[in-house]
């Protein structure tokens, strides 16, 4: 399979390649149903989950369907192209359907309810505020190191080759930053991700440091 | 004992709380890399649109890279300017116009092989800039960018993980109801259906910004700080040029193109670069974009009589090399042309409307609590509508009086921020900022069209120009049913006044 339709405008004031470049025709008719079956897939899903009950067969062929497409794509613009493109169509085939079936507002704004009073006292705010730039600390700090030292772990410990050790400790630098944020900023006893990746980080600090 | 994976009402606090503190740290800066970013996807149309009547040609003969080569080493030594080595950019589909760079120098080529006028993208640079170092010195931008990218990772695994009905809820949109429910509909229909296409963005955005981070950490424990060591487990090693290496003729550019032929047929070509021209031991590196794969490309590298050294091997063999080329085409949007432009576009929108959302959920939440946050209410109103209309506005004055456009960026979020802090009213900041981002965008377009002329209107002009009316139109319908609503709210109370009177 050649290059992608590029929508291509003239090129210079005397065009030397075609302003569109025209794919077979059997790229259109894979691509259409392709498209098609991403649609679907999401249709069904929808009716799926819009009925009360179970509705394994709906849910099932929804799915099929959004893999199917997928499988269309990849046939015609190869693997990574068709699975993004498809992912990407399935994406925007939802939210189009979100918004057309949406319930949007036609009246008069509403007049909204509010609670009168509730002032906090300002003790308690600003206790609020210290536990708030705490919280912030621990999740920008700890999280980091976790991260680094995860990644260096990765590195060293790992017999794969270099090329592959070193992005992969990347992604695990990333991944571990990722989730120790999750649990920081969601754990409401900041003590424990704080000890936990306290420890973390000075045995991993220990076992990689003989590298250093 | 019974195991359920059914999250606890307390998990989904927990979450949900976790998931407020980590947006509401981050959401100005978020926001600016998503409108940034959103914009970026046409980077390459927004750079032919700055200088809109230069020369695109695809057809370039070898023979113009032999003069251009000549003409830009002279140039190089007439200003001073310190290179090792002359690249080009060879005029492909993202940008059809032939290049020549040397040292800080950067001129177009005209289909002579003669240099023409200096490239200034420097509007397009602010906008790049600004979305993978918000305007900070590299070292410092690119890591906080990184940062913000593993904080919005983290913000969509805890906003899925503090959603218990997400099937149940998958395609309800309530808009008609309470303030409250209609932006936490928003919020959880486009975070729950965009969620690959955000988990994308962001951990590849993540990777890109801190992967010199890792990098710099294992040269630093394992390499003895030789960081270059790190960099060529991925990258060849450039040559290495002898002192007063004895000058020799320019490479064979005909017949390195016909090499390319044969060993590269399909692939696109996009650079070229002479390490140490006209030198004893120059070589010749060329870059392509490869059919079907995300890699960002492949490089040959040639000697001067043509014959291949090496083909790096960047889109076949070794995964880990792929998987990281991989990640800068699947953030940029940069594949399979417009389409996929136009995809992510649409879904960076999106992104922008979660973010925005996200917010607004905290600050209805205290309101409904009777502690209405009004001064950051009118914060953020007028950063949500002025970020825009600072890019715009940037844009406009660029063009106009080439005032620097991060100065414009930055003073104008900053004014606006501090205005809104004590005067005005939620509504009227977004109405006024609405307006001028309006009248900016068409600005934009004006001011191009009378420096251009019929050139505002072809090629990536084209593109880029409709993409600032389709902001303002987008906007305007926006401005448009905001009214409409007040309006029917002012004539149902006139009327219930009046059945009242009555």
């Amino acid at each position: 399979m050649g290059k992608l339709p590029f929508l291509r405008f003239t090129i210079g004031r005397e065009p030397k390649s075609p302003d569109v470049i025209f794919m077979p025709s059997s790229f259109y008719i894979i691509a259409g149903l392709a498209t098609v079956f991403a649609i679907a897939g999401i249709f069904g899903l929808y009716s799926a989950w819009l009925r009360s009950g179970s509705q394994p067969l709906r849910r099932w062929m929804g799915w099929g369907l959004l893999l199917l497409s997928a499988f269309a794509w990849s046939t015609v613009v190869g693997v990574e192209y068709g699975v993004s493109i498809a992912t990407l169509l399935a994406m925007l085939a939802a939210l189009t359907l979100l918004a057309l079936k949406g319930d949007w507002p036609s009246g008069p704004p509403r007049q909204e309810k509010q609670r009168s009073g509730g002032v906090a006292p300002k003790e308690a705010l600003l206790q609020l505020w210290l536990r708030g730039v705490l919280r912030f600390l621990v999740i920008a700090l700890l999280p980091t190191v976790s991260g680094l030292l995860a990644a260096l772990l990765y590195f060293d410990f790992t017999g794969f080759g270099e090329s592959a050790r070193l992005v992969g400790a990347a992604f695990v630098a990333v991944i571990v930053w990722t989730l120790a944020m999750v649990w920081c900023s969601a754990d409401k006893k900041l003590l424990r991700p704080s000890a936990a990746l306290l420890v973390f980080s000075l045995a991993s600090g220990f076992a990689v440091m003989p590298a250093a | 004992m019974k195991f359920s994976l059914k999250p606890t009402p307390a998990f989904v606090r927990d979450m949900t709380d976790g998931h407020s503190v980590l947006g509401l740290a981050i959401s100005t800066l978020l926001y600016i890399v998503c409108v940034s970013g959103t914009l970026a996807v046409f980077y390459n149309e927004f750079e032919r649109w700055e200088q809109a009547s230069e020369l695109e040609n695809l057809d370039v003969s070898p023979s113009v890279y032999q003069l251009a080569t000549e003409q830009a080493v002279a140039l190089a030594k007439e200003q001073n300017e310190e290179f090792d080595s002359v690249k080009f950019t060879i005029p492909n589909s993202d940008m059809p116009r032939l290049k020549v760079e040397v040292g800080d120098l950067e001129r177009y080529v005209a289909e002579d092989g003669s240099l023409l006028g200096e490239v200034e993208h420097k509007w397009t640079h602010f906008l790049a800039y600004l979305h993978f170092a918000l305007s900070l010195p590299l070292g410092l931008g690119v890591p906080l960018v990184g940062l913000i990218g593993v904080l919005m990772t983290a913000l969509i695994v805890s906003g899925l993980l503090a959603h218990p009905k997400i099937i149940k809820d998958a395609f309800s949109l309530r808009l008609a109801g309470s303030k409250r429910l209609q932006q936490v509909d928003l919020h959880n229909r486009l975070g729950v259906w965009a969620a690959p296409f955000h988990l994308a963005i962001a951990i590849t955005g993540a990777f890109i910004g801190l992967s010199q981070v890792a990098a710099f950490a294992i040269a630093g424990v394992f390499f003895a700080g030789d960081t270059e060591r790190v960099e060529h487990i991925l990258y060849r090693e450039h040559p290495v040029m002898e002192e007063n290496a004895a000058q020799v003729p320019l490479p064979d550019f005909a017949a390195i193109f016909s090499q390319m032929e044969q060993i590269a047929q399909g692939e696109e070509r996009t650079k070229l670069e002479v390490v140490f021209p006209g030198r004893e031991g120059q070589a010749v590196e060329i870059w392509t974009r490869v059919p079907e794969k995300l890699v960002w490309g492949e490089r040959y590298h040639f000697n001067p009589d043509g014959s291949l050294i090496e083909k790096e091997g960047w889109s076949e063999g070794d995964a880990a090399k792929q998987v990281y080329l991989s990640t800068f085409r699947l953030h940029f949007g940069h594949f399979s042309g417009f389409p996929v432009k136009i995809a992510y576009f649409l879904l960076g929108i999106g992104m922008c409307v979660l973010v925005v959302s996200g917010i607004n959920i905290w600050l209805v939440r205290k309101r409904q609590r009777g502690q209405p946050a009004v001064r950051l209410e009118r914060i953020w109103m007028a950063q949500v509508w002025g970020i825009p209309f600072a890019i715009a506005l940037s844009a406009v004055t660029y063009l106009a009086f080439a005032i620097p456009a991060a100065q414009v960026f930055w003073l104008t979020t900053v004014v606006l921020s501090v205005i809104a802090a004590f005067v005005g009213t939620v509504a009227g900041w977004s109405m006024l900022l609405r307006g001028a981002t309006i009248a900016s965008c068409i600005m934009a377009v004006v001011v191009h069209a009378s420096l251009y002329g019929a050139d505002s209107f072809v090629r990536a002009s084209l593109v880029a120009n409709t993409v600032w009316l389709l902001i303002a139109a987008g906007i305007a319908a926006s401005c448009l049913y905001t009214w409409v609503r007040h309006r029917d709210g002012a004539f149902a109370s006139t009327m219930g006044g009046a059945v009242g009177n009555n």
